[in-house]
């Protein structure tokens, strides 16, 4: 290669995670984060948005600190554009476009689901996989077809890394829930019965974690834990397997938060198994919101000159996986 | 006749959760769907899941044939073995038959499939996995209904419309002409079934209750 790849400074900001990183093609140059965790309840917006206004110019200084090369080599500055809360969306467009400005650098504009699948298809070797991405916000099946990452399959509900951090809260575990949950999970003995509904290659949650409450006063945590696991992740197996049944693809790419999971790691490699296709997860320190997998889809926006013009750089809360335009993808 | 002897015979397809394979009956082809264990799956979820969906599609599909639904016919059921023996069907699923043929030749295929969700739903009969991989289309461009382990006898308008949205998801994941096709399917849907238009008002309502649903994406 006689042109160097380029360097995309990447900002994640689009719920309690403030995300800022440097990278050069695949090669992972500087990666900072921290994330807020309420002291109780869940996220609110406007509470994580002065979080993340406080932590990104820490992470900023931080990063131009340790650059091994003088910052104007950087070539563009990504950030998450949508989906997320709107009020953490707007400050991280805030700062990106003061970056942009102070660099004079163009402008990225990336879909926050679609970098959790850049990120899985820059580091591992999935290369047109079926996509089950999980998290705290969302949970989507998706796979490439004509020039875009279509959902097969989504939560019509919440998403599953929100039901674990719920029924989490309801047992008084500390906060977030999902890893507390997936320890006691370890623990649990006895299966008790739940509601088991999948629609296509949908599911919905929110019923579930309902049951499960109601669980909990007669039975033991590590019991609820392991049964409110075996269920849904069944359920996210059975979706799994159902699209690449369906589609072929012949290899499966799990992301996002959840994707730290163990035992959901296991359940999706025997379902890969089942329908003959390759297993890839992201690695666990790079599963949750971070900066690098906003630069890594920044760096494919830039190389097919898909760049945002300051004056179009208003935040889309509500932006959906299929409506971005997949130009780097033949 | 020991359905598991027959299963030694070639398989012809491999779905999500079945093998299909082919045998003869009296010299008619048939098809045997084995439901397989899963082993990503507690035993005992599993064993649940395959039971009731067995049994819902036995009973289920016998429904919407008596009420002149193209479906295969029900031939036998075992359950211990969870396999069920159907009349094999020659065609194509809907989903191959999409790539081949351009919209306008897919619109008559999918004015015949709404009516026959039309027939479906006036019964209160609900298909439950309403997808274009469970529309098999016969010579003729004939569409029958397949793969009915998720359905079950219900009237509430909340069911049904379930089936059409799923039916319009996977439309919409896969074709560009998706709103089209659709709309001849609701065509015919709606010819056979008037009430339908409740059906269609409610799919409306659970699309904008989802999350994060595209202003272009929602139907007028
Ligand atoms: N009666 C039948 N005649 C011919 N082919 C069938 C019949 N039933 C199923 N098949 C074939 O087997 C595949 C899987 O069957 P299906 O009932 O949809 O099982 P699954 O639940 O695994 O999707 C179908 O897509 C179709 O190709
Ligand atoms: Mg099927």
């Amino acid at each position: 290669m006689t042109i160097s790849e380029p360097i995309i400074l990447g900002l994640e900001g689009t719920a309690h995670t403030a995300g800022v990183a440097v990278i050069q093609g695949k090669q992972i140059l500087l990666n900072e984060s921290s994330t807020y965790f309420p002291p109780q309840g869940g996220i609110h917006p406007r509470e994580a948005a002065n979080y993340l206004a406080k932590q990104f110019p820490k992470l900023i200084e931080k990063i131009f600190q340790n650059l091994p090369f003088k910052a104007d080599k950087i070539d563009g500055i990504a950030f998450s554009q949508g989906p997320g809360l709107g009020p953490c969306l707007r400050t991280t467009a805030t700062v990106a476009r003061a970056v942009s400005l102070k660099l004079n650098k163009p402008l990225l504009g990336v879909n926050h689901c679609v970098a959790h699948v850049e990120l899985g298809r820059t580091i591992t070797p999935a290369n047109d996989p079926i996509v089950l991405y999980v998290s705290g916000g969302n949970t989507q099946l998706i796979t490439f077809l004509n020039g875009r990452y279509r959902v097969l399959g989504e939560t019509l509900d919440i998403a599953i890394g929100n039901a674990l951090d719920t029924l989490g809260r309801e047992m008084n575990l500390p906060h977030p829930g999902g890893p507390h949950i997936e320890k006691q999970a370890q623990r649990g003995k006895d299966l008790l019965q739940l509601p088991y509904t999948i629609k296509g290659m949908s599911f919905s949650f929110s019923g579930m974690v309902t049951a499960a409450k109601k669980l909990i006063a007669n039975h033991s945590i590590s019991d609820v834990c392991y049964s409110f696991q075996e269920y849904t992740f069944a359920i996210l197996a059975e979706a799994t397997e159902r699209a690449l049944s369906c589609t072929k693809k012949g290899s499966v790419l799990l992301t996002g938060g959840v994707a730290a999971n163990a035992h959901l790691q296991n359940i999706i490699k025997e379902v890969a198994n089942e329908q003959d296709s390759s297993y890839y997860v992201v690695p666990r320190n790079l599963a949750g919101d971070n900066g690098v997998m906003i630069a890594f889809a920044g760096t494919h926006l830039l190389n097919s000159g898909d760049i945002l013009p300051i004056q179009k750089s208003q935040v889309k809360p509500r932006w959906r996986t299929d409506q971005v335009k997949v130009r780097w993808i033949p | 006749m020991d359905p598991m002897n027959l299963l030694k015979k070639g398989q012809i397809a491999k779905g999500a959760e079945a093998i299909i394979y082919r045998g003869t009956f009296l010299q008619d082809p048939i098809a045997i769907k084995h439901r397989l264990p899963k082993a990503y799956r507690h035993p005992d979820i599993d064993n649940r899941i395959r039971l009731h969906r067995l049994r819902s599609e036995a009973k289920v599909m016998t429904s919407a044939r008596k009420i002149g639904v193209s479906v295969p016919c029900l031939m036998g059921i075992d359950i211990q073995n969870h396999i069920l023996i159907l009349e094999s069907l020659e065609g194509k699923i809907l989903f191959e038959k999409m790539d081949s043929l351009p919209t306008e030749k897919l619109q008559p295929i999918f004015l015949k499939i709404g009516r026959q969700i039309g027939l479906l739903h006036s019964n209160d009969i609900i298909h439950g996995d309403l997808t274009v991989f469970n529309v098999l289309i016969q010579l003729e461009e004939k569409p029958s209904l397949i793969d009915f382990g998720l359905g079950k006898i219900s009237n509430e308008v909340e069911a049904k419309a379930d089936d059409i949205l799923t039916f319009y998801s996977t439309l919409k994941a896969i074709e560009p002409a998706s709103k089209i096709l659709f709309s001849t399917f609701l065509e015919g849907y709606l010819g056979v079934y008037p009430e339908g238009k409740n059906t269609y008002e409610q799919m409306k309502k659970i699309q904008s209750r989802a999350r994060y649903i595209a202003r272009e994406d929602r139907l007028e």
